[in-house]
């Protein structure tokens, strides 16, 4: 990024005459580096404004699937393993989070509690969600989506469901489509708050409004 | 008073009162001066004003006022030095004031006083003496006396004024924009050349009625949308417009409450930026509806001058008078920009000014990358495949153009059914533009995001260069908060770049939003432009911080050529052929006379 014509400084010299000021010594790169340094010392540092939007961050999606054929990156550090059970309520289904001291009185009430890996991904446009893959389940949808995940800690990528061989397809995005990926400025237990707990959806004791709904059914 | 001021031996609060005359120079009526520290003062009227001031300019005193536009241009008027060191009270209040609710007396010398509750004289006793003095000689000696009065009491409340600005803003940043109002008082004195064997047959009201009348049928065929009405005059048709816009499949804004088309000026610019086709009928438009006169301000010296209103909006950009200045929106009136014989003018600007701002203050390295590479609107059209990667400005022009709007449009927040009109495209093509902006510099998106909540979460917007705004106030706008810094980083830009210029000897004649008007002796106008480029380049690098710099692209133009833009070529070949023909019909009826 520079001038398109290198000027010849040296070369200029003003008319007193016929120009408004009055400076008749011609103009040295070396005059320039001076003015430049004197207009520096005018400037300040502004504060930094880096991280202040993520304040206004109040809920992280947790979703089953990114949205099909939308690019994706996944964060490479945010891969905490956790229990969840999914609760259906009409249409809806909702994963919930398990405090592990949940698990056993889970199970007595008929609730198996399944191990998920998190992954973090961002869409182009700044979408931030949360995607559980489950552990314990050796399905090929599971599967690839999980190959999804990791590759999307490289790359750019998108996925689509192959029916045919029930699984996912995993397309990258072509080189330079996107930018790299912009992350919230938010910290591991935090994400997980908003994620889950914030709203209502860390079971973490028996007095859970679902955990008592559950265990109501059961008797 | 401010410790720093020590650095002065002297501080002179001024005062002109003159009689304003928008094409001229101001005619200097009378001088007010009281010193600070010595409390010496003078109240001269006309006649006691001699060859140099009766003040200190040099290093070791500050010329303290209230407007320096004014100030300064009554010092070259009377053929005075410019101070050399200058802190103009307005900006610095236009700063302090800037998302704040305004004084009810508006953001002069007496709302100013008045805001911080120091005496004022008063809004109508003010009002009432510019009035008188603008009815000009003669004055009484009473009279006089009571303009002495009136002047001196807005230079004693300088002071006072200075006190409570400097609190809020930095001393060398006061001098600095003091500085650039004092050479934005050379530029309007300096005034840009126009065509004087021209523009006074545009300016006569005959001669123009004919053309203005005429040319109608001139540019009308095209589009069948000017109808003669009863009074055997031209008038603009609102139906035969929509008529048009039909048969040219063009989607044309309505006002959603009535449902009727949309023919503000500023919706007419955007389109016709969309279909340019429409540029000959906007600028028609223009000229028919505020154009009944031509009110270009040129002096008898030939040269278009008006205020340039220096700090005068929110982003801290300049603001002329649109009618009086010769860059107003009727591009084909640029044509009048002739330099006089032995000389040349440059009309030097930055390229996607705006573009690398955003860039330099996101640090989004796409959008870098994208500037480097000589042609950011294109490369940002081959990398979502909407060019090939062989393609060039010049070869795929209409790409170019349309994903350079998409891109300003996308760092305005632009929504995209606005979007879609202005590039005349599909809301789906226009929603997936801006998708692929934001896909693509998601590095700067994130960073406006982090700027607006940083902004509403303190309260104030800076500038490294001292410019600030309030948020919270009366600004909440999401889309204004977004934008203003990229134009306020712009306008640090520019105030550098013309002190600089004007420090090192280049005789400026204007500035253009992200542009300079230059001049100098036709031997020496390609020195000056590449010095003027160095500048320009520097000046964007003290702003934007190191390896971030603005590249800039130069029109020269040498006597006994004429500006040209080709936007308006068409209407002012059609102006001239008109004018010829008035003046041959001129000539036969005073033959015929004659006769």
């Amino acid at each position: 990024m520079s001038s398109t014509k290198k000027p010849e400084l040296a070369t200029i010299e003003r008319d007193q005459q016929q120009e408004s000021t009055s400076k008749s010594e011609p103009v040295t790169e070396e005059m320039l580096d001076a003015d430049e340094a004197e207009f520096n010392k005018l400037r300040r540092d502004l504060p930094g404004v880096k991280g202040a939007s993520a304040a206004g961050i109040v809920t992280v999606t947790v979703a089953k699937n990114p949205v099909k054929n939308e690019f994706f990156r996944t964060h490479p550090d945010f891969h905490p393993e956790v229990l969840l059970v999914q609760h259906e309520e009409g249409m809806e289904k909702e994963f919930y989070a398990v405090d592990i001291d949940m698990e056993a009185p889970l199970k007595g009430i008929g609730i198996d509690c399944i191990k998920h890996r998190l992954y973090m991904i961002v869409t182009p446009r700044g979408g931030v969600r949360i995607i559980p893959i489950s552990c314990e389940s050796d399905n090929e949808w599971v599967r690839t989506k999980e190959i999804a995940m990791l590759d999307g800690e490289k790359r750019w990528v998108r996925i689509y469901s192959d029916r045919e061989n029930t699984s996912y397809k995993v397309y990258p995005a072509p080189h330079d489509r996107f930018a790299d990926p912009i992350w919230p400025d938010l910290k591991p237990g935090k994400i997980f708050r908003l994620a889950f707990r914030d709203k209502g959806r860390l079971i973490d004791s028996p007095e859970h409004p679902l955990f008592k709904k559950w265990a109501a059914r059961e008797r | 008073m401010n410790a720093e001021l020590r650095r002065f031996k002297q501080i002179w609060f001024v005062d002109f009162e003159f009689i304003a005359k928008p094409r001229e120079h101001p005619d200097v009526l009378c001088l007010c001066a009281l010193e600070l520290y010595s409390g010496q003062s003078f109240k001269l009227w006309e006649d006691q004003l001699g060859a140099v001031p009766p003040y200190r300019i040099d290093d070791g005193a500050v010329f303290v006022c209230f407007s320096a536009m004014a100030e300064c241009g009554c010092h070259l008027s009377l053929g005075w030095p410019l101070p050399k060191n200058v802190i103009d009270l307005s900006p610095m209040f236009r700063c302090y004031i800037n998302g704040r609710t305004p004084p009810a007396e508006g953001k002069g010398l007496v709302g100013a006083l008045s805001h911080f509750g120091l005496n004022t004289i008063g809004e109508k006793y003010k009002e009432a003496m510019r009035k008188r003095i603008l009815e000009g000689r003669p004055f009484s000696t009473e009279k006089i006396a009571q303009i002495l009065e009136y002047c001196f009491s807005d230079v004693a409340n300088l002071g006072v004024l200075l006190e409570k600005l400097l609190a809020h803003v930095d001393l060398d940043i006061a001098l600095h924009w003091g500085e650039f109002a004092a050479v934005s008082a050379q530029m309007e004195y300096n005034g840009v050349p126009i065509n004087m064997e021209i523009y006074p047959d545009l300016q006569d009201k005959h001669t123009w009625a004919f053309i203005r009348d005429a040319l109608v049928p001139k540019i009308n065929p095209q589009y069948g949308v000017y109808v003669v009405g009863r009074d055997g005059e031209w008038h603009w048709n609102d139906s035969l417009f929509e008529a048009y816009c039909a048969r040219a499949g063009i989607d044309w804004p309505r006002h959603e409450a009535t449902g009727k088309l949309d023919l503000r000026s500023k919706t007419f610019d955007s389109m016709a930026k969309a279909y340019p086709e429409l540029e000959s009928l906007r600028q028609l438009r223009h000229t028919r509806s505020k154009m009944r006169r031509i009110k270009l301000a040129v002096g008898a010296d030939g040269r278009n001058r008006t205020v340039l209103w220096t700090h005068a909006s929110k982003t801290g950009r300049s603001q002329p008078k649109a009618s009086q200045w010769i860059f107003s929106p009727a591009v084909w009136l640029r044509f009048l920009i002739k330099p006089e014989p032995g000389r040349a003018i440059a009309y030097i600007d930055w390229s996607g000014m705006e573009f690398l701002v955003a860039a330099a203050l996101s640090d989004c390295k796409t959008m870098l990358e994208l500037y480097a590479s000589g042609s950011p609107y294109l490369e940002f059209a081959k990398r979502v495949d909407e060019a090939p990667a062989e393609a060039t400005k010049k070869t795929y022009a209409h790409i170019h153009e349309r994903f350079k709007v998409g891109c300003l449009g996308a760092q305005y927040r632009m929504h995209h059914q606005t979007l879609a009109q202005r590039l005349g495209v599909s809301a789906l093509a226009a929603s997936e533009m801006l998708n692929q902006h934001h896909g693509l510099f998601a590095q700067y998106w994130a960073w406006n995001e982090d700027w607006i909540a940083h902004a509403l979460n303190t309260g104030v917007m800076h500038t490294p260069l001292g410019w600030e705004c309030r948020t919270g106030i009366i600004e909440f706008n999401t889309r204004s908060v977004g934008n203003w810094p990229i134009q306020s980083f712009s306008a640090d830009i520019l105030r550098i770049a013309v002190v600089w210029a004007h420090r090192r000897g280049i005789r400026l004649l204007g500035t253009v939003h992200d542009a300079v008007l230059i001049e100098a002796p036709i031997d020496q106008i390609e020195a000056d432009v590449a010095l003027m480029q160095e500048i320009m380049r520097r000046a964007s690098r003290v702003v934007l911080g190191a390896g971030k710099e603005l590249r800039t692209s130069a029109d020269i133009v040498r006597y006994p050529d004429s500006y040209f833009d080709q936007r308006g070529e068409k209407i002012w070949n059609e102006v001239m052929e008109l004018l010829a023909q008035y003046h041959a019909r001129q000539e036969a009826d005073d033959a015929a006379a004659n006769a």
